[in-house]
Order: C-alpha cells, then sequence, then structure tokens
C-alpha cells in the first residue's frame, strides 16, 4: 500500500524548521508534510533529534525553558506558532503518547474521561459514551470493561499505554503523535498497540516516532529518516525501504550504524 | 577478617547506634513525663491560672495562634512551592529563592521575634496581639512549610504534566486536577509536622504574642470585644511562653508544679501532631490509589 495516498492533501505541513536548545541547534532545517489519515514513521538513531521535531507539532515543547524553534509549522493552513494560537486548544487537536505509559493515579474511567470533564463538560451521559468509543477505538474495551473503576496504573505496561491512547481520543484530535510507544513493551503488546493504530488511520492523522525499523515497515505508509537533526530522506514506505536514494539510509537499513 | 564477619560487625554497629538514639528519646520523654504527669488532670486543663494552677488560657492560645499562623502560612507556602518546582524550575530566580528560603530556615526564632516586635508591634502599632504572634510565626514557619511542600510537589512524577497537557488540559489543570492531590500526603505531614514546631516556639512570641494571659470569656463571640476569645489584637500567652515565663520570672509557690505538668501537655500535643502526620498522609494514600 501507500503509493496511491501520497497524493492527498497534507493536513500538517512543516516548512524549513530548526529546533535549538539555549546554544545548541538539534534540528536543522526540517521540511516534512503529512498527509490526512495516513501513518507517517519518523526514524533515525537516538539523538537524531527526532523527538524534539515531534514535540514541536503540538508545542509541548512550549513548557521547557529556552527552547527556540524556527521555520513554519501549518496545521489546517494555520501557522501554529502564530501569537493568536492557544497551544492548549491546538493540543486537544494534535494529542501525544510518549514512550512511557503515563496513566494519572486514577481509575480507567477517570482517566479517559479527563480530558473532556476539564474542557467543561459534565453530562455524565455524554462523558460515559466518550470514555466507552475511546477504549474501544484503543482497542481495550474488552479487557477492562468490567473494571473501569480500577486504577489505570495496576495494568499492564501494554494495557496502560492502550489506556493513554484512549485517553489522547477522548480529546477528540485529528492528528496523534507517537513518541517510541511501543519502546517499553514487549512484542506481543507491541503488535496489538500497531494493529490499533493501522485501524485507526482511518479516523486520524498518525505521525509515530520510532527506531524499530520492522515497525515502521509494518504500520506506515511514508517514512522520514532523520540524521543528526536533518531530513536525509522521505518517502513512500516500500519504496523507502527497498530502493534507499542515500547511502546514509542504506547503511542504516542495513544496521551499519545507529 | 572475612567480608562476610565485616559486614555482619557494620550491621550490628548500625542497630546499636538506632538503638541508642531512641533510647535517648525514651529516657528524655520519659523522665518529663513522670515528672509532671501527677499535675496534669482535667482540671488543670479546664481552669485559668487566676484560679489556680490551670492553664487553658494558654492551651488555647495556643491553638489559636497556630490555625491563625496556618492560615496565613498554607497559601503563602503552597504558592511559592508550586513556583519554585513547576513553573521555575530552572530559572534563576527560583535558585536564588531557594538559597533565600534555606537561609531562612535557619534563622534563630528569637531574632525573627525581635524583628517582629520593631515591625508589628512597634512600628505597625499593632501591639503585643495573637495577630502579631501569628505573623511572626508566619515568618517562622514559611521556609520550611515551603521546603516540605516543594518536596511533596517534587515526589509527584514530571511525566503527569506532559501527560496532561498532551491531551489538550491546561498546565494549571493538570497542576490543580493531578498533581497538587497526588502531592497532598506529603504535603499534610509537612503542615502537621511544621505545626508542631509552631506550637512549641516560645521565643518567637516573647516580644509579640506577649507574656500575659487576660481573662478570656469563651461565651463571647464578638472578635472586637477585649475580652473575647477570638479577638486577634489581644495579648496571648502560650504554653512554651508560660513555661519559659514560670521558669524565669514566676515568683509563686507552684511555679515548678505548673511548668513540669505544662512540659507534659506541651510534649503529648507534640508527639500526637507526629502521629496524626502519618496517620492522615497514609489515609490520603489509600483514598488517592483506591
Amino acid at each position: 500500500m501507500g503509493d496511491s495516498m501520497t497524493e492527498k492533501i497534507p493536513l500538517l505541513t512543516a516548512t524549513n524548521v530548526s529546533v535549538s536548545y539555549g546554544q545548541r541547534q538539534t534540528v536543522h532545517d526540517l521540511s516534512l508534510n503529512f498527509p490526512e489519515n495516513q501513518i507517517t514513521a519518523i526514524m533515525g538513531p537516538s539523538g537524531c533529534g527526532k523527538s524534539t521535531f515531534l514535540r514541536c507539532l503540538n508545542r509541548s515543547n512550549d513548557l521547557l525553558p529556552d527552547v527556540h524553534v524556527g521555520g513554519e509549522i501549518r496545521f489546517r493552513g494555520d501557522d501554529i506558532y502564530q501569537k493568536k494560537v492557544n497551544p492548549v486548544v491546538l493540543r486537544t487537536k494534535i494529542g501525544m503518547v510518549y514512550q512511557q505509559p503515563t496513566p494519572f493515579p486514577f481509575s480507567i474511567y477517570d482517566n479517559v474521561a479527563f480530558s473532556q470533564r476539564m474542557l467543561g463538560l459534565h453530562d455524565r451521559k455524554m462523558i460515559r459514551e466518550i470514555v466507552e468509543t475511546s477504549l474501544q477505538q484503543a482497542a481495550i474495551w474488552d479487557e477492562v470493561k468490567d473494571r473501569l473503576d480500577t486504577p489505570a496504573q495496576a495494568l499492564s505496561g501494554g494495557q496502560q499505554q492502550r489506556i493513554c491512547l484512549a485517553s489522547v481520543l477522548a480529546a477528540k484530535p485529528e492528528v496523534i503523535l507517537l513518541d517510541e510507544p511501543t519502546s517499553a513493551l514487549d512484542p506481543i503488546a507491541s503488535a496489538k498497540i500497531e494493529a490499533t493504530l493501522i485501524e485507526l488511520k482511518k479516523l486520524y492523522t498518525i505521525i509515530i516516532v520510532t527506531h524499530n525499523l520492522q515497525q515502521a515497515s509494518r504500520i506506515s505508509d511514508q517514512v522520514a529518516f532523520l540524521l543528526n537533526g536533518q531530513l536525509v530522506e522521505t518517502g513512500p514506505t516500500a519504496a523507502f525501504f527497498m530502493n534507499p536514494r542515500e547511502q546514509a539510509t542504506s547503511d542504516y537499513l542495513n544496521g551499519k550504524f545507529g | 577478617m572475612n567480608r562476610y564477619l565485616i559486614d555482619r560487625i557494620c550491621r550490628w554497629l548500625i542497630y546499636a547506634v538506632v538503638a541508642a538514639v531512641v533510647a535517648l528519646i525514651l529516657i528524655f520523654v520519659g523522665f518529663l513525663i513522670t515528672k509532671g504527669w501527677s499535675t496534669v488532670s482535667w482540671q488543670f486543663l479546664t481552669t485559668t491560672s487566676d484560679d489556680g494552677i490551670g492553664i487553658r488560657d494558654q492551651l488555647f492560645n495556643s491553638l489559636y495562634l497556630l490555625i491563625l499562623t496556618l492560615i496565613l502560612s498554607c497559601p503563602i507556602a503552597l504558592g511559592s512551592a508550586i513556583a519554585l518546582t513547576i513553573y521555575g524550575e530552572k530559572s534563576r530566580f527560583a535558585a536564588v529563592a531557594k538559597m533565600a528560603i534555606q537561609a531562612l530556615s535557619s534563622l534563630p526564632s528569637i531574632i525573627i521575634g525581635l524583628f517582629g516586635f520593631l515591625l508589628l508591634v512597634l512600628k505597625f502599632k499593632i501591639g503585643f496581639s495573637v495577630l502579631s504572634g501569628a505573623i511572626a510565626l508566619t515568618f517562622f514557619n514559611l521556609p520550611i512549610l515551603t521546603q516540605s511542600m516543594s518536596l511533596a510537589i517534587a515526589t509527584v512524577p514530571s511525566s503527569r504534566l506532559n501527560a496532561g497537557i498532551s491531551l489538550g488540559v491546561s498546565q494549571w489543570h493538570t497542576i490543580t486536577k493531578v498533581v497538587l492531590p497526588e502531592a497532598i500526603p506529603g504535603m499534610i505531614s509537612g503542615v502537621v509536622l511544621s505545626a508542631g514546631r509552631v506550637f512549641g516556639e516560645a521565643a518567637a512570641l516573647i516580644y509579640t504574642a506577649g507574656q500575659s494571659a487576660p481573662k478570656l470569656n469563651y461565651a463571647n463571640w464578638n472578635i472586637f470585644d477585649g475580652n473575647s476569645f477570638l479577638n486577634p489584637l489581644r495579648p496571648a500567652e502560650t504554653l512554651a511562653v508560660h513555661i519559659w515565663k514560670l521558669n524565669t520570672e514566676s515568683i509563686g509557690p507552684n511555679a515548678e508544679l505548673i511548668s513540669r505538668g505544662t512540659i507534659v501537655v506541651l510534649i503529648i500535643t507534640i508527639v500526637a501532631f507526629n502521629f496524626l502526620a502519618r496517620q492522615l498522609a497514609n489515609h490520603w494514600q489509600h483514598k488517592i490509589y483506591r
């Protein structure tokens, strides 16, 4: 799959993005488009700037001191770093799942309901519906439907990660960012998350950072390869893995570094 | 000597040191309690010194001052702790503020008392009063309370904040709905432990809350009346100041007797505070992780 899908209009575009922490620049002049309802995998060795770049896409870097983001990131045509954009509202549209599962010390139900409650929804019936749909979409409903009152932190790592995914889905985003979501999980739990993501791309645009090559090849439509904060190569997944254009890509795919 | 033996000897040495410390505390507290226990009675706790040896007013003054001090210092300490640990974690201002707080926490309390005397009692003309005492105790309490609250907040994983904002929830809501509730057990024990320190403080109060205990009318709820027990502008001698005064100035025949009894009441209350701190913290811990 993949080739025909790249013709879609990009939902999110990054143009000449540079990021620096204080004096140190970690992302250099990076341009990348994210088409709607596709999975884009961002790959590269540790420290190549892929997580940093991902965090710019929903402005979660804003909380760190001394971060400067240059260039332009547009979501549905609007620059997200414009003054009039409220980053809190933006993040309801572009949610994020982290490497380590980050459930709150609440019950499963309260975890998933959290974002809607904070947005001011108090109708119990509507909250219940959103929680159920989100848990179903995250493919964990069947495992937890009888114990929604138990603490989310008592679940296994893989289940916790899907609860976190469900919590993000409950905020009704359009884009889901995932920062190495399966690197702390075992292969079976990872496979479940991967299957879930493939199902979810029908409704959402997904951007996943991973250094698992097999994972990228299994689930993504488009791949971007980063090295030392620069974009080396990007393209449809099949072409990227079969015929890499750059020597560095080929070396990475063959396990010569990384 | 083999390593196994060294390991065993060291372990027993550490046990011995711990046992010595525990024994010291037990001897110390036991001695004071046996000396003063016979004085403590229901009458001792519920009558005034005018009627004989009672400490009712001093006991009430101590509690009243404690409550006012906590009302004044908790919000300020909580705000500073949030500012220092979450918002300004890595700023230069926070670094300076943390150093200042550390320095303040080791300031001798008599200096705080004299500063309060000059500023509150004389300059602002509040006089020797519950209010002056509570403000002085707030100065005394703030550094330690801020430190313990900061510590409690710092034990909450920072990933909570990231997780909150990545759901499109504002930083403030994440702090108030997730971070602070999780920090509550630590904060409660911090508050109660500092309450014990405040309750037993004498030097900061001698020149601020004063050394006299005017007769109080517990039926008078008008806080503007001079004899009302709630009036914040009347002088208020506390238990600790009472002990100090009995031992320095008193010429009454029962001074030593009252002093010993008051010591027992003070110690038991402070031990009770410590016990309460643990219970409350455990209770909340269970409440959060049902």
